[in-house]
C-alpha cells in the first residue's frame, strides 16, 4: 500500500467516518480502562453473575460490556451499560487528543468534506469531548454505542449504517477510520472502505483487510490535499 | 492589504491619476509577540512556528506594496513617494483603510480555523480570515455632515493615536 493508494481512496470519499477512541482521542489516557474494567465486573458480581476467567482479567471496559450480552439479563445489560457510559464521560474530560486528529478533522471540512463519528464509547461522552475542544461543529452526526445493545456494536455494521443513513449517503462515497479490527469488519460489512490507524506497533500486520493503512493521521492530512498545506 | 490599493497605484501608472506625491502609513500586528491570533487551536496556546508564519505572509504583502509605490517614484510619475511601516501587539482583529483623510473603509476580520503547515507540519490554528470580509465604506458628502463625517475623524484619531504610541519600527 502505497500513498497513490492513500489518495486514491480519500480522493473518492465525500464522508470521513471517525472511530473515536483512537483516531480522535486516547479517552482512557488519564482515567484508566481497567479501572473502569474493575468497576464494571464489581457491579457484575453484585448481580450475582459469575465472571470467566477471560472476563477476571479483562481490560477493556467494553469487552465486558459485550460480555453481559451473552448473559440474558436486559436489565444487567442496561445496568452495565449506563455505568460504562457515566465512566467514559467522565474520561472524556481528561482524554488526550490524538496526534494530527483536529487537523484531519479541520482539513477534511476544508476540503468539502463531511466528518461524522461512528464510535462504541457512548454518543455522550463523545459529545464532552468535542465540545470541550470546541469541535462540535464539524462532525455530524455523533453515533454511540446502540443503547443498552452491545451485541450491535461494532464489528457489528449498524452503527456505520446509522451513519450513512443519517448523511443521506452512498456507502461507497464513505471511508471509515479506525485502529481495531472490529472497525474495518464493519465498515466492509456495511460497503464502507476502511482506512487503518496503526497507532501501535504490530498493528498494521493486523489490517491485512484495510483498504489502506496509515501509520499517522498525518498521513491522511496530507491526502485531503487543501490549498494552505 | 496590497490588493486594496493596488487598483489606485494602476490608474497613477497609466495616468489617470496624477498625485505630486503618495505617502502610504501601514499599522500591523507584530508577528515577533505573541497575541490572541494567530494562535493554536487545540490549546488556544501561542506557537513561534505559527507566528513565523504569519511573519512570512505579512512581510510579502508588505514588500509588495512598498515596491509598487516606489516604483511610481521610479518612474517619475510623483515628485515623492513613501512608505511608513509600524507594528503593534494588538491581535489582527479588523483592517481600516483611511484614504486622504477624506474617506474610510472598515472591515471586519472573523476568526477561522483552518489546518495549515507549520514547520513543514499540519497544524489546526485559530486565524484571522480578511479575505472575504466586506469593506464598509464611509464617504461623507457635502450635504452629510453626518455619521461619515465623524467616523472618518475618529477613524483617524485612532489612527494617529496607535502610530504615536505603543506602535513601533517594523523590521524587515
Amino acid at each position: 500500500m502505497t500513498t497513490a493508494d492513500l489518495a486514491k481512496v480519500i480522493d473518492r470519499a465525500r464522508v470521513i467516518l471517525l472511530d473515536f477512541d483512537g483516531p480522535v482521542c486516547s479517552i482512557f489516557a488519564q482515567h484508566s480502562a481497567s479501572t473502569v474494567a474493575h468497576e464494571l465486573r464489581r457491579l457484575l458480581v453484585d448481580q450475582a453473575v459469575t465472571l470467566p476467567p477471560e472476563i477476571l482479567a479483562e481490560r477493556d471496559p467494553l469487552a465486558v460490556l459485550r460480555f453481559t450480552a451473552t448473559l440474558g439479563r436486559p436489565a444487567v445489560v442496561r445496568l452495565v451499560d449506563e455505568a460504562t457510559a457515566r465512566e467514559e464521560v467522565t474520561a472524556a474530560r481528561t482524554a488526550e487528543p490524538t496526534p494530527y486528529g483536529r487537523e484531519v478533522i479541520v482539513a477534511a471540512q476544508q476540503s468539502g468534506r463531511r466528518i461524522a463519528v461512528v464510535s462504541n464509547n457512548s454518543a455522550a461522552s463523545v459529545h464532552a469531548y468535542l465540545s470541550a475542544r470546541r469541535l462540535t461543529s464539524y462532525v455530524h452526526p455523533v453515533i454511540g454505542r446502540p443503547e443498552a445493545a452491545p451485541e450491535r456494536m461494532k464489528p457489528d455494521p449498524f452503527p456505520v449504517l446509522a451513519a450513512v443513513r443519517e448523511l443521506g449517503a452512498e456507502p461507497a462515497e464513505c471511508v471509515l477510520v479506525g485502529d481495531s479490527v472490529s472497525d474495518i469488519e464493519a465498515a466492509h460489512a456495511a460497503g464502507v472502505p476502511a482506512i487503518g490507524y496503526a497507532n501501535k506497533p504490530g498493528k498494521r500486520e493486523r489490517f491485512a483487510a484495510a483498504d489502506v493503512v496509515v501509520d499517522s493521521m498525518a498521513e491522511l492530512v496530507t491526502a485531503f490535499a487543501v490549498d494552505e498545506l | 492589504m496590497y490588493n486594496a490599493i493596488q487598483e489606485t497605484l494602476d490608474k497613477v501608472r497609466i495616468g489617470r491619476l496624477t498625485p505630486e506625491s503618495i505617502r502610504v502609513r501601514v499599522l500591523i500586528s507584530d508577528m515577533t509577540s505573541p497575541m490572541a491570533i494567530p494562535c493554536r487551536a487545540e490549546d488556544q496556546a501561542d506557537d513561534p512556528g505559527i507566528r513565523a508564519r504569519g511573519r512570512r505572509i505579512t512581510d510579502r504583502s508588505i514588500h509588495a506594496l512598498t515596491d509598487a509605490v516606489q516604483e511610481l517614484a521610479d518612474l517619475g510619475l510623483v515628485k515623492t513617494a513613501t512608505t511608513e511601516v509600524r507594528v503593534h501587539r494588538a491581535a489582527p482583529l479588523f483592517k481600516l483603510f483611511i484614504i486622504n483623510e477624506q474617506e474610510a473603509f472598515f472591515g471586519f476580520y472573523p476568526v477561522v480555523e483552518h489546518t495549515v503547515s507549520v514547520d513543514g507540519k499540519p497544524m489546526a490554528i485559530y486565524d484571522a480570515m480578511g479575505k472575504d470580509a466586506i469593506l464598509f465604506p464611509f464617504t461623507p458628502s457635502d450635504e452629510d455632515a453626518s455619521n461619515d463625517a465623524l467616523y472618518v475623524e475618529q477613524a483617524r484619531a485612532w489612527f494617529d493615536s496607535m502610530w504615536g504610541t505603543i506602535a513601533r519600527e517594523y523590521a524587515s
